[in-house]
């Protein structure tokens, strides 16, 4: 899929661990690692505010769109 | 998944659970029955009462009364079932090889059955394990069709077309058993209406 997610490169310059984000969003880490990771087939407004509301960042800066980037992203 | 399953999957659970039991049980007096006749415990004592796969025209008269009026009926056919006195032993090793070959496909669709219930009661429904499970009882009632359309005929075949009755005439009916045939394919569909349900639960579970 050519679009990514880039939670870990917010998570980086945000200076918090996925547990913590976990705690503040109320996703579970289960969930959060599936985004994380890029297996995520889908992602709910509702999950993409929380996360937005908590790393003070826009939409645009956890999903970004690279054509032929295809399943395999990083881990 | 802790919520309770709903009341039908609990009593189609107890309904399979007493299912299979009875069928444990009744394979054991077949396999008993078997061992009967191989050593030949029966001594030719054995008075066979079975199904006939056949229709006899009767012809009788009768009065029917219904909402106090008085109708005039005729009894035009029946269905039939044939005591062989005496029966043979060659014909009674046959039935219980008959009888073991039905008991063993019922028992494997029972119990294939019995694990997709209890797979739906654990709340695991849409799963590779159950679509399996739904595809090999539609498989199981195939062959079973197979096999009791066969001994229907083989007994047509060997019985019905050779008994002589003097106040009755016999003539072919030959059940076809199509529901087992339409519940197999019902079966096999729902098994890829499940595939279905797979993906989209895939899609639910990645959806963060």
């Amino acid at each position: 899929m050519p679009v990514i997610v880039n939670l870990d490169v917010m998570l980086a310059k945000r200076k918090m661990s996925l547990t913590e984000l976990s705690a503040r969003v109320g996703v579970t880490m289960s969930n959060l690692s599936i985004l994380k990771t890029g297996k995520a087939k889908a992602i709910r407004f509702s999950t993409l505010d929380a996360i937005c509301k908590v790393l003070d960042c826009q939409p645009g800066d956890l999903l970004e769109f690279r054509d032929g980037h295809d399943e395999t992203q990083k881990g | 998944m802790n919520k309770k399953p709903p009341f039908s999957i609990r009593l189609i659970y107890w309904f399979t659970n007493f299912i299979l039991g009875m069928l444990v049980l009744v394979s054991v007096g077949v396999i008993v029955f078997n061992i009967m006749v191989a050593t030949d415990s029966l001594r030719g004592n054995m008075q066979l009462h079975t199904e006939f796969p056949a229709k006899v025209d009767i012809l009788d008269k009768g009065v029917l009364i219904l909402n106090g009026v008085e109708m005039q009926v005729e009894l035009v056919e029946a269905s039939a079932r044939i005591h062989i006195f005496d029966t043979p032993a060659f014909i009674t090793g046959r039935i219980g090889l008959v009888l073991l070959v039905v008991v063993a496909l019922m028992g494997y669709m029972v119990w294939k059955f019995r694990k997709f219930i209890v797979n739906v009661k654990n709340g695991d429904v849409f799963s590779e394990t159950n679509i399996r499970l739904l595809k090999h009882l539609a498989y199981g009632l195939v062959a079973f069709w197979v096999f009791i359309v066969a001994y229907m005929h083989a007994a047509y075949y060997y019985l019905a077309r050779n008994v002589e009755f003097a106040h009755v005439r016999v003539r072919s009916d030959v059940p076809e058993y199509g529901y087992l045939l339409g519940a197999a394919l019902f079966l096999w569909v729902l098994a890829h209406i499940f595939t279905t349900g797979l993906e989209l639960q895939r899609d639910k579970d990645l959806t963060v």
